[in-house]
């Protein structure tokens, strides 16, 4: 067996031309991390939206609560349904809610901004129980208060007590929630009445989410509703449709994953560039290696160790600048939503990138090391 | 020059494998760059397509904007409003596989002016637009919608609807809309027809006018906001540039992903071109100084390494181009993910080749000094 020393010797002895082709590996890698860290990032939000107790009803054929629309006797015979349960008072935990993207004017640059605003009543903190108000208070309904999620909050650089212009009204911050780092952070909410009577919306919701005893409930009375003829609705578990919303990142990812092959493809060729130069450089050695007693495939074997070396650097080098946008916060719209959410980079992606940069070097570095396993040592040295 | 070239031509030949693999490795990348690009570019091209003659009116503070249709005449009589139309969207599954992907956006409006208050519809057949006055559940359909749902004209398709709930529309496909540009996913329908099926004869989502000049418009802009100040649903006027670029502010996430990919994807072609040349220059060291010997001039040499490095770049740029204009042109067996199925167009064939080249020219620059100062001397030296 070729000592691994002679590979990796030759590659320091020509260190300029090893780093310029790992480079190569490198940025493949690297592009390849930060979009699926993208990915990972917008997915883990929608994984933690949504409980499984819960049930989201949608008006029928929809997919998406901003075009949904339910009348007030749907959502009143939705929320009768045996499986929902009550608190303490009797209360249904029934939430009729009214999502909307308002127009915020920033009278400085006299462009418009969306802010996601959600219309609910107080039961909307008992149905969502992931949601905590962590700083102030919830808001009094008709009084014109707020809530900021806190990525909003974040965003606007606002906090309790300052007003936040929409619409042709100042509304004043009261509270600041937090939901396990879930999508409802990019929301304001609000009193349902006030925000459907301020922007034309009079008794018209988006959805209603129902809060069950347990998933299997949530399952039971999702089909039971989706089945009834007498309203035209589809229900699912609430986590069900967030998980839907984070499927379009599929084509994102497989976007990604084409771009990252398409680069690969070209670093292929140029690693396959350097070996077969290296080659040329070394035929006498290979002569003498093979004189010495090495085998053919020895000499295959060490050079294609060459190249996965090569490889490796590079991809190594790449996982670790992908590696730095690890935690990076920014928005995105995800259908027609815009969600706040960080790069996240796992395990699956670090290894994917080194694989993936693996098997770039060894499809790059056998059509040089077969060359020089076939290299005839009396031809070469004559 | 033509010595010149020769020679260029010659070097490039002689180590054939290094030159179709150095191209091929530019070829590859530069397909891929022509359609991320082309991404980017789309959304470029509709904000600078965008006029400050066409102003799009909706509901001034919530989104999914709704206005009173009885807003459209009122509008269409202020002076200065040469012409106008209105937009009812209708969203839904093209499918019954209800998928998201399967997701389409049908535009109901006028049809006797859809040529001209649409850009990029001037050049519709006008007898398309006879046709759609006779069929009342004709539909327009985009290039983009036909390839992914293998769709001809003649046939029929049920939108399920979501903005509608239950109002499920029949379309028979009367044309196809002109190929790439910003109705390639979409389709236009007929109001009459949208008020007819839904039930909804109250409401438009948004309303297109024109005016003679960008002047005339911020006055009728101005007028028009008055007009609705105190109305339930206020009304913002802003020119079509103003509001595709707000809507094109949402996408800047993704668009930057796309950026950093972009750039990427050039440097990437940079290092390996630049590593290909400078192992090139390195082993035909000896080579320059024979040249050197018989009288070339520094510069000569320069130029020739940097020619060279330029030819092959544009040559792969050029294909590369090439390749992505007409993978995006037939119809794939499988399909593309959502963000590879943007047409790329022609002109990206004269970009991918100035691209190839100006790489080839920056990748080669170090190369091609290292092979200009090679001293004959030390050369020699080695030899002897």
């Amino acid at each position: 067996m070729i000592p691994f020393a002679y590979s990796h010797r030759n590659l320091r002895v020509r260190w300029k031309t090893t780093l310029m082709t790992a480079s190569g590996f490198t940025l493949v890698v690297a592009a390849l991390v930060v979009m699926l860290a993208f990915v990972n990032g917008l997915r883990a939000v929608c994984a933690v939206t949504g409980q499984p107790e819960n049930v989201l009803v949608l008006s029928r054929g929809n997919s998406d609560e901003v075009l949904s629309q339910l009348d007030r006797r749907t959502v009143s015979q939705a929320s009768d349904d045996p499986g929902v349960l009550r608190d303490s008072t009797g209360q249904l935990l029934a939430s009729p809610e009214l999502f909307c993207a308002i127009n915020q004017r920033n009278e400085k640059s006299g462009d418009y901004k969306a802010l996601q605003t959600r219309g609910v009543h107080p039961v909307a903190l008992d149905v969502h129980s992931q949601v905590e108000i962590v700083e102030g208070r919830m808001f009094r309904p008709g009084q014109g208060e707020v809530i900021l999620g806190r990525a909003v909050q974040r965003n606007l650089g606002l906090g309790v007590g300052d007003k936040l212009p929409m619409g042709r009204k100042d509304w004043r911050i009261v509270g600041v929630f937090s939901s396990a780092g879930s999508i409802f952070e990019s929301e304001i909410w609000t009193d349902l009445e006030e925000l459907g009577a301020q922007f034309r919306r009079d008794a018209a919701y988006s959805s209603i989410v129902l809060r069950t005893a347990d998933a299997d409930s949530a399952q039971k009375v999702a089909q039971r509703l989706s089945e009834s003829r007498q309203m035209p609705i589809d229900a699912q578990p609430e986590p069900e449709y967030y998980l839907k919303q984070s499927k379009q990142t599929e084509a994102l990812r497989t976007a990604g994953i084409t771009v990252a092959i398409f680069m690969g493809i070209g670093a292929v060729f140029g690693v396959t560039n350097t070996m077969f130069a290296a080659i040329g450089q070394r035929t006498k050695d290979i002569a003498v290696m093979r004189l010495l007693g090495f085998r053919q495939h020895e000499i295959l074997l060490s050079f294609l160790m060459e190249a996965l070396l090569i490889a490796f650097i590079g991809g190594l080098l790449g996982t670790a600048i992908g590696y730095s946008v690890n935690g990076l916060s920014m928005s995105s719209t995800l259908s027609t939503k815009s969600v706040a959410f960080a790069f996240v980079i796992d395990g699956s992606s670090l290894l994917m990138g080194l694989l993936f940069t693996l098997l770039l070097g060894i499809v790059g570095g056998l059509l040089p090391a077969l060359t020089a396993m076939r290299i005839d040592p009396l031809q070469s040295l004559r | 020059m033509l010595k010149f070239i020769e020679l260029v031509l010659k070097n490039l030949g002689r180590n054939r494998v290094r030159t179709i693999l150095t191209a091929l490795a530019v070829l590859v990348l530069t397909t891929i760059y022509s359609v991320v690009d082309s991404t980017t570019a789309f959304i470029g091209q509709l904000v600078s397509n965008a006029a400050d003659t066409r102003l799009v009116i909706r509901e001034k503070w919530i989104v999914p904007s709704q206005m009173p249709n009885r807003y459209a005449r009122m509008i269409g009589d202020v002076p200065g409003v040469e012409d106008w139309t209105v937009w009812h969207n209708y969203i839904g599954y093209l499918d019954q596989s209800k998928r998201m992907d399967r997701r389409g956006l049908g535009i109901a409006t006028r049809i006797d002016n859809l040529r001209e208050m649409h850009p990029g519809l001037e050049t519709l057949d006008p007898e398309l637009i006879e046709e759609m006055k006779q069929e009342k559940t004709g539909a327009l359909v985009g290039s983009g919608v036909m390839k992914a749902m293998d769709w001809r004209i003649g046939q029929r398709f049920t939108l399920i609807s979501m903005t509608q709930a239950g109002a499920n529309l029949e379309f028979k496909i009367v044309g196809v809309l002109p190929p790439g540009g910003r109705w390639s996913q979409n389709f236009f329908f007929r109001e009459d027809y949208f008020q007819e099926g839904t039930g909804d004869k109250g409401r438009m989502n948004m309303m297109w006018i024109r005016v003679r000049d960008p002047a005339v418009g911020q006055q009728v802009a101005t007028q028009i906001e008055k007009m609705f100040e105190k109305s339930d649903a206020e009304v913002l006027v802003e020119t079509e540039s103003a509001g595709v670029a707000r809507l094109a502010d949402r996408t800047q996430s993704i668009v930057a992903i796309i950026n950093i990919v972009v750039s990427i994807l050039l440097i990437d072609m940079l290092v390996i071109l630049s590593n290909s040349i400078s192992i090139t220059t390195r082993e035909r060291r000896r080579e320059m100084a024979v040249f050197k010997v018989l009288g070339f001039q520094p510069g000569f040499i320069m130029a020739m390494v940097i020619g060279e490095a330029m030819l092959v770049g544009s040559i792969g740029g050029g294909l590369g181009a090439l390749l992505a204009y007409i993978l995006s042109s037939i119809t794939l067996p499988f399909k593309l993910p959502m963000l590879l199925q943007l047409s790329v167009t022609a002109s990206a064939i004269p970009i991918g080749l100035l691209i190839g080249a100006a790489v080839g020219f920056i990748g080669s620059i170090i190369p091609a000094w290292n092979a200009r100062t090679v001293k004959v001397t030390d050369v020699f030296a080695k030899i002897a």
